[in-house]
């Protein structure tokens, strides 16, 4: 049974600790969620999983222990999508989807054409920029591309920082609607969001981060309508009308 | 592996004429030496700051230095040239030997701009340029790349050495010169642009031999000074457009 399971984490930037001792667990063909208000750690948390920054405490996926891995070696198994998408702007729409898949290549495959068109599929807008350079795409594009490359390797846990940062609406549902399809089609995901209203609505479970530390979990629907994630996260749009 | 290499190496020893056989032993034994030197030297500082890289750059160059010294002596080498063809151009006389080296710059040309624009390996190098982080994130780690990029630098420099050894007298450090020159030459180019970087090398040549016939004392310090304005013209020319990573 793959699954993601994190005990006792704890990391940080030198001497500043970010997160205490946290525990996550992420199910097979789950998303799970982990929202919270800004500084909360919720970047540092992904960081800490993907292995780009140094970590304290036990990060197994399906039973094997990753916390000794640099990124490098974490993908193809987790992939991450950062809250910055890091693409590689000097190059094409197709390079960086064809770097995407990197590390399949790299042992051997050599179907990395179907998925890119399986790509192109979901995202036509990608299709029809394909040889235009990365960094002359739109803010809903590059997250495209972003999520693109991360579906290239075909990670067991996908990872997605704030996917709808700076995006309008439209694109968001948009995005939504792909990583609901990721989780129908069998991937697992764990999506860190600010917008817990849109999270919420998808996940199947969720966390909520403050000041580095998981004061609260449970099922999506159970979190939503909690008060103290109402107040806090959901209410005062509501209250405000 | 090394000591098939070396056996290789012995074994040719013993047959100086048969060129082909001392050019792929040379290559063989030189090329290795990139991957081992990045292993060495620089793979544990894979994080330093640019200006560490450089001082460690320096000292392991010191140390080549002195190790050619130790393994060939303080006389200079020159090798015998590849064909004895020579023909007029004009007022010009042209070796076989240029036409080689002529021909060897532009096929390399070629082959570089192949691997770096439709090999996904030479992608791979290109994007940890462009972004360490993303390129980490698609599983390319600093290692790989650092040794993809030194051992083609050991493979150029090692054809390149074998190419001129028949035009120049070759001394132990003889290659420090060579390759501040083509230094310059990269930097006439932008260090981006294949052509402008070869027409830049072109032209630190054109320069350094007309000044040998007119000022010969400041050949070398002419060339190098060359640096300053090229570097000026480019900071002007070229503003640097900063990767405005907007989500």
């Amino acid at each position: 049974m793959s699954a993601l399971r994190v005990r006792g984490l704890s990391a940080g930037y030198g001497k500043v600790k970010v997160l205490h001792g946290l525990d996550l667990d992420v199910g097979p063909g789950m998303i799970v969620t982990v929202i919270g208000p800004n500084r909360a750690g919720k970047t540092t948390l992904l960081s800490a999983l993907m292995g780009l920054i140094p970590a304290q405490g036990c990060v197994d996926y399906d039973g094997e222990d990753l916390s000794t891995l640099p990124a490098e070696g974490r993908v193809p198994r987790l992939c991450l999508v950062p809250e910055r998408r890091e693409l590689f702007g000097e190059l094409s729409v197709e390079d960086n989807l064809l770097l995407g898949a990197f590390p399949r290549i790299r042992r051997g495959a050599r179907d990395a054409q179907r998925d890119m068109a399986a790509v192109y599929q979901r995202f036509p807008q990608l299709e029809e920029r394909r040889r235009q350079l990365a960094a002359t795409l739109s803010g809903g594009e590059r997250q495209m591309l972003a999520l693109g490359r991360a579906l290239m390797a075909r990670p067991a846990l996908l990872m997605l920082d704030e996917p709808s940062l700076g995006l309008a609406p439209k694109i968001v549902r948009d995005i939504f609607h792909v990583i609901a399809e990721l989780r129908s089609a069998g991937g697992s995901i764990l999506l860190v969001e600010q917008n817990a209203r849109a999270a919420l609505q998808i996940a199947d479970y969720g966390y909520v981060l403050e000041m580095g530390e998981l004061v609260l979990q449970g099922p999506a629907a159970e979190l939503a309508a909690s008060p103290r994630v109402v107040e806090t996260y959901l209410g005062l749009t509501a209250a405000a009308r | 592996m090394p000591l098939l290499v070396a056996g290789a190496a012995w074994w040719s020893a013993s047959r100086p004429d048969q060129l082909a056989l001392q050019v792929l032993v040379t290559l063989a034994i030189v090329t290795p030496m990139g991957p081992m030197l990045y292993r060495l030297a620089f793979q544990p500082l894979a994080n330093a700051s640019i200006l560490v890289l450089l001082i460690v750059a320096v000292a392991v160059h010191y140390m080549m230095t002195g190790l050619g010294l130790v393994f060939f002596g303080g006389e200079g080498l020159r090798s015998q040239m590849f064909s004895s063809l020579t023909f007029q151009l004009g007022i010009l006389s042209i070796t076989g030997q240029s036409v080689a080296v002529v021909i060897t710059a532009v096929v390399l040309i070629l082959v570089l701009a192949v691997l770096f624009g439709r090999t996904i390996y030479g992608k791979a190098l290109r994007a940890t340029a462009i972004n360490r982080i993303g390129a980490r994130l698609v599983g390319i780690s600093a290692e790989f790349s650092g040794r993809l990029a030194f051992t083609l630098a050991a493979l150029i420099g090692a054809v390149s050495g074998i190419l001129i050894s028949p035009i120049t007298t070759i001394y132990y450090d003889t290659g420090f010169l060579i390759s501040l020159k083509g230094f310059v030459g990269a930097i006439i180019g932008g260090m981006t642009s294949y052509p402008a970087a070869a027409i830049g090398a072109v032209m630190v040549g054109f320069l350094e031999s007309f000044s040998s016939f007119w000022a010969s004392a400041f050949k070398e310090s002419i060339v190098f000074t060359l640096i300053i304005p090229v570097l000026l013209w480019r900071s002007l020319a070229a503003p640097r457009i900063e990767e405005d990573e907007e989500p």
